[in-house]
């Protein structure tokens, strides 16, 4: 018996060593194989990528000048950082923060028909070589880029706006016509004479739609479809299909390896939901770089999934990361600016353009009518505004990294761009920008709310104590927003201001702000252009600060409450606006309307702005600018700097 | 069945719907949801204004025939998500379970027949320290330790170069590099109390009056306790074996939150964080038939050792 | 081993183990042979002083949890120096800018001393038993400046009181349905084990999520981690009452109960004289396991971010703002928070184990 008992621990034994023995064995054979890297580089002399000259000896793909367009689109090179032409070679090593890819989209997934330029000064050609209105702007005349291809070689037409536009009137479809399309409710019609002419008709002058045609990368990846490839899964010509379920699947970009696309780069891989996607080279790319040889540089990309920010920030320091726009979060700068030796990497600073981190929106149609009335007096508004200590939001949820402003929209946007305009914005930043507890207590006297309960808080008018509910984001425990939170409570509390954080649970954050339930919340600010994206400073959809004035224009007058006041009148600036054919009185137009912000303001208060967007840029890696803008999605950043000219140096 | 009506009713349960998600994480991640136009055409779509029953039998009766429905979030068919994340999750979680019963049960076999000598309380703080841990402290510390200390990134399953290679035994072995943090750290609690509780039922069953007629019989102590002792002491912790696995379950998901590891952790607690109804609703029936499945086998195990259970 | 005096005393005990010490009651005895285990008694004691500093944290503390010092931030530790002209003092602050992060850094400054002062006043009237007029932070700051020693205090009221109610109920739930289910078997049995069976076939993550969006949008946070503990705890009884049950049908067939019910003794007296007591120090131990996971549960909740939410505090809030790469590696003492966590739950497991020794009809 004794020796069945031996021989049980003795087995015991065995298992704990062999276990032990195969760790460590795991552990050491460690050790990467480098990726082959012997097609690299190939020095500046070719026109087309090595991985293209081979194909094309072998006569698998036709020879360049058969690929790309009679008149290829050139990369601007006019920004600081830019190197020189680069080799053709190499992986882009990134992740995305999101299975929507929507970090990548916005650096190669931009193919519009309009360019917005990378100074966001105004737009330049895409796809289409050149544009022009009708006197009254009710018809624009778009002319394409002659022999530019799909990645499957098929060349794009004008046919495939057209195709699109069908789409969008097609009632099975279910996706109505844009709004930008539309006048007085009457979407355009569509007409292509030839295959590289486009004409939009309006119902009226319709000025801005370059700009919507230029703005986001979500419109230029909804109208360019490849109707060719597209056509099998139509339900009029597939009659396996009898709703766009499936097309809409397949008509997804970055979901579809076999969907053509105008990107630099065609998705190869897409694993899992997204969690791994691989790209290459698009050889039949239309842009070229300055002497003429086809982009982009880089082969290939690999892109995986990392939500968890503490990976992404392994990540960086271990060195895995190319290149990398966004995802990357402020207060870890200290760490990666400490890691740059060993990461091999460097890290830039861009511009936010931020006006706002966050903004303190007060809602103009506050659910209780007596805190609505007092709300609507400018007053109280200021005297909110003094109360928000902004140094100290900057101090602490920043590190004193940013600005402490009021809450504005971007200064670099073009409305702002010249001297007057910069005057007039520094106006607006300093408005009720204060801390002044003070100046605070005396416009509430003022107001008459003097009565205070035993707390010491003011009452209302009915004599209800002022309780401030405050709606702060609930992402994450260490998010700015709780920080500032805490320190607008205390600043509004030396006001005899109840104030309480509430962080709604799940998607009621959401629902309060677009049905206008809550007092107070918070939402970071920064807009590139007003002419599309209007609504921080006019109220033109149910958001920020006007979510049911917002209803209300949107729906033409069913929903919502009317606008009042100042309110009517900054709507009144809007539609002006969209008739107006000079830029520059446009330009005006918004200028008049921050006036009114300034002068019957504010409307929604600052804390801190302007942080700097970091970049994390390896060392090998190339022709990224030193300085630019990574801030809202309208201007498409940095897609706009052709980061499709980015090359790899041996490492 | 019941399961099924819970999990539906579980994920239904928060206010809104994806969409409303989708607007507020757009926005807050870039100020703009104007990507997402037609909401109200999706949500038609996605069939989110139909009444609640009416969407359980649509989702259940689709569900038995293996059509999970489609993930909002990822556009794609569930199916197509969650079957490499089970499996990972599988070897995380099976992997976890052999280390804690391969450690626990030796070292409460010996801290119970050593009682309060300096090994018995050595092990017993240390137990202790190993139950005390949260485990995503333990999981990011080790992993900062890894890269700071050996200057090895072990995040992930796979390192860079091998992930989304085919399978090779450099790929096998690459895995294996990166299993034994995450193992280690979902074990660790359970190792600890499973020894706490194989020592104490030990020293339960030590004071039971057959194992002093054993002794008396003049048995040595050693026979006493291994072909006594031990045998009536395992069968509570065959029992718990069902029981620890929800624990485990949940370990390697927050573990896996932490280190980014592809299993079923993160994308369930961003599908139900999202409201992706259909994504999370699959996960959650697939995790608790999986507990289900383990809890059977635990059953038929505890039968299978104790036979006076089978003779019911 | 002695086996032969072992086996008289077990002869003795077997009998009647709890009427058998003459005037002393179970409950005497209980404590008589707690008081003999050191450890237990220290993990008691230390217990009870977490107890008190918790619960008088606005005295205890030096400073109020959320006194922000905008320009304090991420103080390390400072070191409590002594001597015998002023006492227990530290040194005070120096700090640079850095030029490219624009982090501050602190240095000491050696010719300021700021003295500890004991019940000191602060500047809203309330007493504290230590605190200092200079910046002392004997733990160091967060991002926010506020002292870590405080937080900690506060933080245990929160994190040390809320898992107790939690425990109770799903001990008393679950030894009670236990107890039953073993002891009875057959379609009582069946059934119980079937609730169990679906309750915890539920991964407790998704549970706590769901749960915790659909507690009322109006309660406080520490309404709402009441709630999740309650429901938790209802939930949770399935595990305890299994294992009762595994120890209640080892039981059963034993020797000693077939005796009972040979002498024709009732089911309930079979149940609380016999069945019970032997369940009773497994009982402990779990209960004792209970609490503790109770306040690690605490912590991953809020690492979910579901659990308590600022301006409140707690353990696991104070854990969850440590989880980041730049704090592990710029900003250790962060992680401090850990060790009181670690303290309790090792207090909690001490205790218990000492309290199942004594419990144990069958030691001694």
């Amino acid at each position: 018996m004794s020796t069945k008992k031996t021989s049980q621990i003795t087995i015991w034994h065995l298992i704990n060593k062999a276990l032990l023995i195969s760790l460590i064995f795991i552990v050491g054979c460690s050790g990467n194989p480098l990726e082959d890297l012997s097609d690299f580089p190939r020095g500046i002399e070719a026109k087309e990528a090595p991985m293209w000259a081979k194909r094309v000896a072998a006569g698998k793909l036709p020879p360049l000048t058969e690929r790309l367009p009679e008149n290829p689109l050139v990369a601007k090179t006019d920004f600081d950082g830019y190197e020189a032409p680069g080799p053709y070679g190499g992986t882009w090593h990134r992740f995305h923060t999101h299975p929507d890819l929507g970090t990548w989209k916005m650096t190669a997934g931009y193919a519009p028909l309009i360019r917005w330029k990378f100074d966001a000064s105004g737009l330049e050609p895409g796809l289409a070589e050149s544009w022009e209105f009708n006197e009254d702007g009710s018809m624009l005349t778009l002319h394409l880029r002659k022999g530019v291809k799909w990645s499957d070689g098929h060349p794009y037409t004008s046919a495939s706006f057209a195709y699109y536009y069908d789409l969008c009137l097609d009632e099975r479809h279910k996706y109505g016509a844009p709004v930008w399309c539309k006048v007085n409710g009457i979407p355009m019609e569509v007409e292509t004479p030839d295959d590289y002419t486009i004409v939009m008709k309006f119902a009226g002058p319709n000025w801005l739609v370059p700009l919507w045609l230029a703005t986001g990368f979500w419109w230029c990846n909804q109208y360019n479809i490849p109707a060719h490839h597209m056509q099998q899964f139509h339900p009029d010509h597939n009659p396996k299909y009898d709703d766009f379920i499936r097309f809409e699947k397949e008509n997804i970009p970055h979901q579809n390896p076999e969907r053509p696309t105008l990107w630099p780069w065609r998705v190869t891989k897409y694993e899992k939901g997204g969690f791994r996607v691989e790209l290459e080279r698009n050889p039949y790319y239309y842009v070229v770089d300055t002497l003429g040889r086809q982009l982009p540089y880089i082969d290939k990309v690999k892109t995986s999934l990392v939500p968890e920010p503490q990976v992404r920030v392994l990540k960086i320091l271990a060195g895995e990361i190319d290149c990398q726009y966004r995802g990357m979060e402020l207060r870890d700068l200290a760490l990666y600016l400490k890691g740059q030796k060993k990461g091999n990497y460097k890290v830039r600073r861009w511009k936010s353009t931020a006006g706002a981190q966050p903004a303190i929106l007060i809602n103009w149609t506050a659910p209780d009518p007596v805190l609505r009335k007092i709300i609507r007096d400018q007053r109280f508004r200021k005297a909110l505004a003094y109360g928000i200590d902004r140094v100290k939001c900057n101090e602490i949820a920043w590190r004193g990294l940013l600005e402490p402003q009021a809450a504005t929209v971007s200064q670099e946007g073009w409305h702002f761009a010249d001297e007057d305009g910069q005057t007039l914005f520094e106006e607006w930043k300093r408005a009720d920008a204060d801390f002044d507890i003070d100046a605070g207590n005396r416009l509430l006297d003022e107001m008459g709310l003097t009565e205070r309960d035993k707390d010491g808080y003011r009452l209302r008018p009915d004599g209800e104590r002022i309780e401030i509910l405050m709606d702060v984001p609930s992402s994450n425990l260490n998010s700015q927003e709780n920080d500032i939170g805490l320190i607008i409570q205390e600043g509004w509390e030396q006001l005899g201001l109840e104030t309480l954080l509430y962080t709604p649970p799940g998607a009621e954050l959401s629902l309060r702000r677009t049905l206008g339930k809550f007092t107070i919340s918070m939402h970071g600010e920064a807009e590139m252009d007003l002419f599309t994206y209007p609504d921080w400073v006019f109220p033109t959809l149910p958001k920020y600060w006007h979510p049911k004035v917002g209803k209300w224009y949107e729906t033409g007058g069913e929903k919502g409450e009317p606008a009042t006041g100042p309110l009517k009148k900054l709507l009144d600036l809007y539609d002006a606006i969209k008739r107006e054919p000079d830029e520059k009185q446009r330009h005006q137009y918004v200028r008049d309307a921050v006036r009114i912000h300034i002068d019957e303001g504010p409307f929604h208060l600052g804390s801190a702005a302007r942080s700097p967007s970091l970049l994390v840029v390896a060392n090998h890696f190339h022709n990224v600018p030193n300085d630019g803008i990574l801030g809202p999605w309208a201007i498409v950043t940095p897609a706009t700097h052709y980061p499709e000219q980015c090359w790899i140096s041996k490492k | 069945m019941a399961i099924s009506i819970i999990s539906f009713i579980i994920i239904q349960l928060p206010q809104g719907d994806y969409l409303d998600r989708e607007i507020q994480r757009l926005e807050e991640e870039f100020g703009d949801s104007s990507s997402l136009a037609q909401v109200e055409e999706l949500r038609e779509r996605y069939g989110l204004n139909a009444p609640l029953w009416k969407r359980y039998l649509i989702w259940i009766s689709g569900f038995v025939r293996g059509n999970f429905g489609e993930s909002f979030e990822y556009k794609r068919e569930v199916d197509e998500l969650i079957w490499d994340r089970i499996a990972f999750t599988l070897i995380i979680s099976v992997g976890s379970l052999i280390f804690t019963y391969i450690v626990a049960i030796p070292l409460g076999i010996y801290s119970a027949t050593h009682q309060y000598k300096w090994s018995d309380h050595f092990l017993t703080f240390l137990s202790f320290v190993g139950m005390s841990i949260p485990a995503f402290l333990l999981a990011l510390s080790l992993m900062v330790f890894a890269f700071e200390i050996f200057d090895v990134p072990l995040f992930g399953l796979f390192s860079a170069y091998y992930e989304g290679a085919p399978w090779t035994w450099g790929k096998l072995g690459d895995l294996f590099k990166h299993l034994w943090i995450p193992v280690i750290v979902v074990g660790i609690n359970g190792t600890a109390s499973l020894m706490r509780i194989m020592r104490g039922n030990l020293l339960d069953v030590l004071g039971q009056p057959f194992v002093q007629t054993a002794r008396a019989k003049g048995l040595k102590e050693i026979v006493v306790v291994s072909k006594h002792a031990v045998r009536i002491a395992i069968n509570p912790l065959i029992s718990i074996l069902g029981m620890s696995l929800p624990g485990i379950l949940s370990g390697s998901a927050i573990v896996s939150i932490v280190l980014g590891l592809p299993t079923v952790g993160p994308i369930l607690l961003n599908s139900l964080l999202n409201e992706d109804i259909y994504l999370a609703g699959t996960l959650i029936m697939m995790l608790s038939l999986l507990l289900v499945i383990g809890n059977l086998i635990a059953d038929i195990a505890l039968a299978w050792v104790d036979p006076r259970i089978r003779y019911e | 081993m002695k086996p032969t005096i072992e086996i008289t005393e077990e002869v003795e005990g077997a009998g009647d183990p709890w009427a058998d010490g003459g005037q002393l009651s179970y409950r005497q005895l209980i404590w008589r042979r707690f008081r003999k285990n050191r450890m237990g008694v220290i993990a008691g004691a230390l217990l009870l002083l977490f107890y008190i500093l918790a619960i008088g944290a606005d005295f205890f503390a030096p400073y109020h949890y959320n006194e922000i010092n905008m320009r304090l931030r991420h103080v390390p530790p400072q070191r409590l120096h002594f001597s015998f002209s002023d006492g227990f003092y530290v040194h005070g602050l120096k700090s640079v800018r850095n030029s490219e992060s624009l982090e501050l850094e602190f240095t000491k400054d050696l010719m300021q001393r700021h003295p500890v002062e004991f019940f000191f006043k602060d500047a809203k009237g309330r007493r504290h038993l230590f605190s200092s007029a200079g910046p002392m932070f004997l733990l160091g700051t967060d991002r926010m400046g506020r002292d870590l020693l405080s937080r900690i205090m506060y933080g245990a009221r929160v994190s040390m009181t809320l898992g107790l109610v939690g425990v109770l109920l799903s001990i008393v739930l679950g030894s009670i349905l236990g107890t039953i289910s073993g002891y009875w078997g057959g379609w009582v049995d069946n059934l119980i084990q079937r609730i169990i069976e679906i309750l915890s076939a539920f991964p407790d993550i998704p549970l706590w999520m769901a749960l915790g969006a659909a507690l009322p949008p109006g309660w406080s946070s520490i309404q709402i981690y009441f709630g999740i503990t309650i429901i938790l705890s209802i939930i949770r009884w399935g595990g305890l009452a299994r294992q009762v049950r595994g120890k209640v049908l080892a039981y059963r067939e034993s020797d000693f109960v077939m005796a009972a019910r040979a002498a024709g003794a009732g089911h309930w007296h079979i149940i609380t004289k016999h069945l019970l007591p032997g369940c009773y120090s497994h009982i402990i131990v779990i209960a004792t396991l209970a609490i503790p996971g109770m306040i690690l549960g605490e912590t991953a909740l809020s690492f979910l971010g579901l659990g308590i939410r600022p301006p409140m505090t707690s353990w696991g809030v104070l854990l969850e703002e440590a989880q980041r790469v730049t704090v592990l590696l710029h900003y250790p003492w962060l992680i401090f928070p850990a060790l009181p966590v670690l303290v309790v739950v090792i207090a909690f497991n001490f205790l218990g184990d000492a309290l199942r020794d004594a419990a144990d009809p069958y030691s001694d």
